[in-house]
């Protein structure tokens, strides 16, 4: 499974949190959620999200704590598959 | 309008010079109530097809402020705030949503702090308030709100220039005294989008907002009563 960033109006990166503009809504995204949707970029497997991210935090006690995000940020209209 | 003797006053809201057309007849009340406001400088925009009954007044305060907002979209950052000012010009905004004690601050705390606005504080890029001395909404949510003056209420006039100095998230949760904390800039702009009109006409808003907020303190805020929040003010401001 491939997934991309979609086009957003706006966003702003503090720290380690992402903040994104999305149509009218503003968004705030933790660590995590914010280097997943980073390492998405123009597309990338979730192997590859997976990689960056536990080389950055480590490995997380739920091994499907990556998926779990992308779903999430699938679901609102973050990321999208290709 | 049906006829009926008619004059043209001007007001000044968040910068922008309004035309409004009234009934002669009512035309010193809206002097009196916009007071603050009255400017001889060149409309840009106008009000003609007002509502001329008993809320008329009301209905000026809403119109005067929309149509402001308007011109002013993509060009000031306008936050659903009410404003008070130093005498050194230093603004404090505090935010909150409609009817949840916005104009009760405005006009509890702005005899002694100059009145910026009781509804909407408009912020220029460089960080410069743009003042709307608006009538004060007295009155239930929904219901005909009273208008009366800032001069009537005996709030104090705020500098010609002005400048954000704090921005505050108002919750009136009935904390006594008053709990105040700081708030980080990525947790604040959302919040802070959510209290502004027109966001997505400003040019990288989340660019922009943050910028701003780069150079005040940015505070939220639990309370109970608008004269409690003095000595957070007092302490934001300085004396006034």
């Amino acid at each position: 499974m491939r997934v991309r960033r979609t086009p957003v109006c706006d966003e702003i990166l503090l720290g380690d949190e992402l903040v994104v503009m999305l149509d009218s809504t503003v968004v705030l995204l933790g660590p995590i959620a914010s280097r997943i949707l980073l390492a998405a970029g123009q597309g990338a497997t979730l192997a590859e999200i997976e990689a960056v991210v536990y080389a950055e935090f480590g490995l997380p006690p739920d091994p499907e704590a990556v998926v779990s995000q992308v779903g999430e940020l699938t679901a609102v209209g973050l990321l999208e598959s290709l | 309008m049906s006829g009926e003797p008619a004059v043209s006053l001007t007001v000044r809201a968040l910068g922008v010079a309004v035309e409004v057309v009234v009934p002669a007849a009512r035309a010193d009340a809206v002097r009196s109530a916009w007071s603050r406001s009255l400017t001889a400088a060149p409309a840009v925009v106008g009000l003609r097809s007002l509502d001329h009954g008993e809320s008329l007044l009301q209905e000026l305060s809403t119109r005067v402020t929309l149509a402001a907002i308007e011109v002013q979209a993509g060009s000031a950052w306008m936050l659903h705030a009410a404003g008070l000012a130093s005498r050194a010009g230093e603004v404090v905004a505090f935010v909150a949503p409609s009817g949840t004690g916005k104009s009760t601050i405005a006009r509890t705390l702005g005899k002694r702090w100059g009145y910026v606005s009781d509804e909407t504080v408009a912020v220029r890029p460089d960080g410069e308030v743009l003042p709307h001395p608006k009538p004060v909404s007295v009155g239930p949510p929904g219901g005909n709100k009273a208008q009366p003056s800032a001069d009537s209420l005996g709030l104090a006039q705020a500098p010609a220039e002005l400048r954000l100095k704090a921005l505050v998230l108002m919750q009136r949760d009935g904390a006594t005294p008053p709990v105040a904390s700081p708030v980080r800039t990525a947790a604040a702009l959302p919040r802070l989008a959510e209290q502004t009109s027109y966001l997505g006409r400003l040019p990288r808003p989340l660019t922009l907002m943050a910028r701003v907020l780069e150079t005040v303190d940015v505070l939220e805020v639990h309370y109970a009563e608008a004269v409690d929040l003095e000595p957070l003010v007092a302490g934001l401001l300085g004396e006034a």
